[in-house]
């Protein structure tokens, strides 16, 4: 009661309102209006949270996220675990970001200013301050919604990691006060780390932009309005439901262009916004095309890509750590003044991000925790639709005669990864940024590619566009992928995910011996008749016939070299044209096959069809009787020749 | 109209004596083969009885499953790059003894050797000497280089930053190669008047390139653009013999051999083009 009557004087907004939007269970939705300074690099903001509690606990403590104080100093969470650096890019000294909270409050009613706490769930980094949390004065119940009034200012950093300055470039990404998701009971709301992305409910956003005039700005959701102010700015209002993130870009050097991209089956229309600085159009086509192909390909084989807008964001030069971040209906792709066709580099990026949309933006799975979800079932998707449009085999690499395929350059980030972290794993918890990327990106689309060439590319097919139908704007965790893979398959693949996904180990069968030698007549004493001396098998073969090999026998080994398990189909070929196929459950370290045939063996091959692209060894998956020398004397002639050469460069 | 002269003067010297391409074929051949013996052992054993193509894949493998077997082939290239160092000392000596002083009494292999012999220890002091060249060199390049560092820094110019790589490493390369002209200079002097005054040699040499800048580096110029074009045409006569037979095979092997011979003519080509040029001046 005492509650009760809290919660009405201090006025707060509860409705047992239907969560359903168009699409989406709308938990958190925003009305912002936000000034973009550019002589401070600050934006001004004031709005409104709208938050629903979806689930069966009340609440008295809200948690947000204030991802930009990532950059206020060199002791946060973010800056420590890296040093300063993101993907290459090395932070400014005198440049920090931050967000400063002015205000937060019930909506006409209590200031929860005063409750403001800095969490530190994950490090207890004193310094660090990314998470805040306010106390209500009552708490929220199950389905009551609570709308609060926030007033903040975002000061950007120069961007190094995603989000921030250059010049008069602004990408402004994760610049507001997000609370976290309240799941199951308790809130997730990580601190932001060096490897982790980000993780947040559905909602309603309507932001309202006022930015100089000469900017052109892009942002996520369609544009419902645009103003001039008297004072040389214009104010721009974007919209969008069914998202849980909100980014935008301005910068007076893009070059807008606008194209409908229609689909009949499946039903899709949608406006490309392509955002492009002036000094890369040279670029533009490439991107517009791969946005076509993404949009296609995503749509055809998850589901029709749902929004009104896709805006592309190529980062002006300077700031290409703004480059390959998704967003909501928006994404930065990346590309240089002088990118050669062959260097597939803007196309792989547009899918990628734009890929994001679906993984992630639709189907939002926690990027804190279970990162393989977006990034790796991404990267599978990056990987089958730049191999459909830009070829097997060359379509990351296509130049003076070097071809580099997508899975290929994948595959390669598994054999070069260390054994020491599996797939799933707090994203923070990696040894390393290396480890992170080959496990999360590479060997979770690995697994997947090898997953589809094993049940069947149709199966993988009904797997992928089930768990996006199933699970689009919802949170999934890695049990519904595979409780979803397990049905369309009909299979039980735990053991196949519970290795991939929780062991840091590898895959790695070996063909590690096969030899082949003369079975002669019996030689030495066998007991011929009982109670009768024994003969000599030499007798008794000069007795007969002239002693010749009448049979060879044939050994194959094959053994297990790495933890993984997956059972092994062998092919073992003879001389005359035999084949004969083995089975093995591939549990043991190794097993023998053993013939006594008439015919010596030539070859025994094991992953026959290419399947097992984890598998780290591809070379010793097979063996043959006699070498074949050819392919080596011709590597390593070149290598003798490349010496020479260089040799013959060399003089004091 | 006269550096023709000189570059055809050098080009006609260089193919009258196959004794000498030889034997810089031979040395170059003899120091390049133990890495390429060890690799080829290694892969054999890696690859040699796999049925997997030899792709960019199976490479990667191999060098990240094969890594004892690839320091071991590493190690032995990075000597056989030392040792050509040192050895180059020696041939040059055994190709400007054979151009200015063979056919005297020797047969064309014992000049080479001889000279060889007889130089190495005035090619080596002035190969020391030659820091000097080298410590100036770097203090052009060094402030040019920070310059450029501090207008890329922060730039948004993506031409420019391009524009001023590409100028960095086409002035250092122009800074190696001027060098290495002068000193072929310093080794002509040296030869010709059979002269221990090594240091003076290279201040003659310095002031002789420096004297006739345009002759010289014309002269470098063409014969560098000869050791361009006899790159191109083995690049394009290398994809004649694509696939793994023992007559490709064969065939791309003594490609490259001919190709690194037509290296070491070139090398003469160099060293007589540039002591007519020095003869006549």
């Amino acid at each position: 009661m005492k509650k009760l009557v809290l919660g009405l004087a201090v006025g707060i907004f509860v409705l047992n309102a239907g969560l359903y939007g168009a699409l989406s269970r709308e938990v958190a939705s925003y009305d912002i209006k936000a000034r973009l300074i550019p002589a401070t690099r600050t934006i001004e903001a004031t709005g409104t949270l709208t938050w629903t509690n979806d689930s069966e606990t009340a609440v008295s403590e809200l948690p947000f996220h204030l991802y930009m104080n990532a950059f206020k100093n060199n002791r946060t969470t973010f800056m420590k675990e890296r040093g300063g650096l993101h993907r290459g890019f090395e932070a400014g000294k005198d440049d920090w970001g931050r967000i400063d909270v002015g205000r937060i409050g019930i909506a006409g009613g209590a200031d929860l200013a005063g409750t403001m706490v800095f969490l530190r769930p994950d490090d207890g980094n004193p310094d660090d301050q990314t998470v805040m949390q306010v106390t209500l004065p009552a708490a929220v119940g199950p389905g009551e919604r609570i709308v609060l009034e926030i007033a903040f200012a975002t000061r950007l950093p120069k961007v190094f990691a995603r989000t921030g300055y250059s010049g008069e470039f602004y990408m402004v990404g994760q610049w507001f006060p997000k609370i976290g998701v309240l799941r199951n009971g308790a809130w997730k709301c990580h601190q932001y780390h060096a490897h982790s992305e980000y993780f947040a409910d559905f909602g309603a956003y309507k932001v309202e932009l006022t930015v100089p005039d000469e900017y052109v700005v892009g942002a996520t959701g369609r544009r419902e309005s645009e103003r001039k102010n008297a004072d040389g700015t214009k104010t721009l209002v974007h919209v969008q439901e069914d998202v849980h993130d909100f980014a935008w870009t301005a910068c007076p050097d893009f070059v807008e262009s606008r194209e409908r991209f229609v689909l009949d089956d499946p039903p899709v229309a949608t406006e490309m916004i392509l955002l492009v600085h002036k000094a890369h159009l040279g670029s533009r086509d490439r991107y517009a095309l791969a946005l076509r192909r993404a949009l296609e390909f995503f749509s055809r084989s998850y589901g029709p890509y749902p929004y009104a807008t896709v805006t592309l964001v190529d980062p002006a030069p300077g700031a290409a750590a703004a480059g390959g971040m998704e967003y909501p209906t928006l994404f930065t792709a990346g590309t240089t003044s002088w990118m050669p066709a062959g260097v597939r580099l803007p196309e792989m990026v547009t899918i990628h991000e734009f890929g994001h949309g679906y993984w992630y933006g639709i189907v939002a799975s926690d990027e804190f925790e279970e990162a393989w979800l977006d990034e790796g079932i991404n990267s599978y998707s990056e990987v089958k639709a730049m191999e459909k449009y830009y070829g097997e085999g060359r379509s990351m690499v296509d130049i003076a005669g070097v071809k580099i395929g997508d899975s290929a350059s994948q595959r390669l980030r598994v054999i070069g990864s260390g054994r020491f972290d599996p797939v799933l794993k707090d994203s923070w918890s990696y040894i390393s940024g290396a480890s992170y990327g080959a496990n999360v990106y590479a060997k979770a689309a690995v697994m997947l590619l090898t997953l589809e060439r094993w049940l069947g590319e149709d199966v993988m097919a009904r797997i992928m566009r089930t768990y996006y139908e199933r699970w689009k704007f919802r949170h999934p965790t890695s049990e519904d992928f595979i409780r979803v893979a397990e049905e369309e398959s009909g299979r039980d693949l735990g053991w196949f995910f519970d290795q991939v996904l929780r062991s840091p180990d590898r895959l790695d069968y070996a063909v590690s011996e096969l030899s082949c030698r003369e079975v002669n007549e019996p030689g030495g004493l066998f007991d011929t008749q009982k109670g009768k001396p024994a003969a000599d098998g030499r007798a008794r073969g000069r007795a007969g016939e002239a002693a010749k090999p009448t049979s060879y026998r044939s050994e194959v080994v094959i053994a297990r070299k790495g933890e993984w398990i997956f059972p092994q189909e062998l092919l073992v070929t003879f001389a005359d044209g035999r084949k004969v196929r083995e089975d093995w459950d591939g549990k043991d370290r190794w097993k023998r096959f053993v013939y006594e045939l008439p015919v010596k063996v030539v070859s025994a091959e094991l992953d026959l069809g290419r399947k097992l692209l984890l598998d780290v060894n591809r070379l010793n998956d097979s063996r043959t009787l006699e070498p074949e020398r050819g392919p080596v004397r011709k590597v390593s002639l070149r290598l003798l020749a490349w010496l020479q050469g260089l040799l013959s460069l060399i003089s004091l | 109209m006269d550096t023709i002269r000189f570059y055809a003067h050098g080009i006609r010297e260089a193919s009258r004596r196959p004794t000498m391409i030889g034997l810089l074929w031979l040395a170059n051949i003899v120091l390049a083969a133990p890495a390429c013996l060890l690799f080829f052992g290694a892969l054999g054993a890696a690859a040699g009885k796999s049925t997997a193509p030899l792709d960019q894949s199976a490479a990667f493998e191999f060098l990240t499953g094969s890594t004892g077997e690839i320091r071991g082939v590493i190690t032995a290239a990075l000597a056989a790059v030392v040792l050509s160092a040192f050895v180059s000392i020696f041939l040059y000596g055994g190709i400007l003894h054979g151009l200015v002083r063979g056919g005297i009494g020797e047969r064309p292999g014992q000049a080479f050797f001889a000279g060889g012999a007889r130089y190495y220890g005035r090619f080596l002091l002035l190969a020391l000497y030659s820091a000097v060249l080298w410590i100036s060199a770097l203090a052009l390049f060094v402030p040019i280089h920070v310059l450029a560092t501090a207008v890329m820094k922060d730039s948004t110019n993506e031409q420019l930053g391009f524009a001023l790589t590409v100028f960095r490493v086409a002035l250092a390369l122009f800074m190696v190669y001027f060098i290495k002209m002068i000193m072929d200079y310093a080794r002509i002097r040296i030869v010709r008047g059979d002269t221990d005054r090594v240091y003076d040699s290279l201040a003659w040499a310095v002031r002789f390139v420096f004297g006739r800048l345009g002759g010289t580096l014309l002269l470098y110029g063409m014969l560098g653009v000869t050791g361009w074009a006899m790159l191109a045409a083995y690049l394009v006569l290398c994809r004649i013999f694509p696939g793994s037979t023992t007559m490709a095979v064969l065939s791309g092997f003594l490609l490259a051999q001919i190709f690194i011979a037509g290296r070491g003519w070139l090398k003469i080509a160099y060293q007589a083009a540039e002591l007519e040029l020095s003869s006549r001046a």
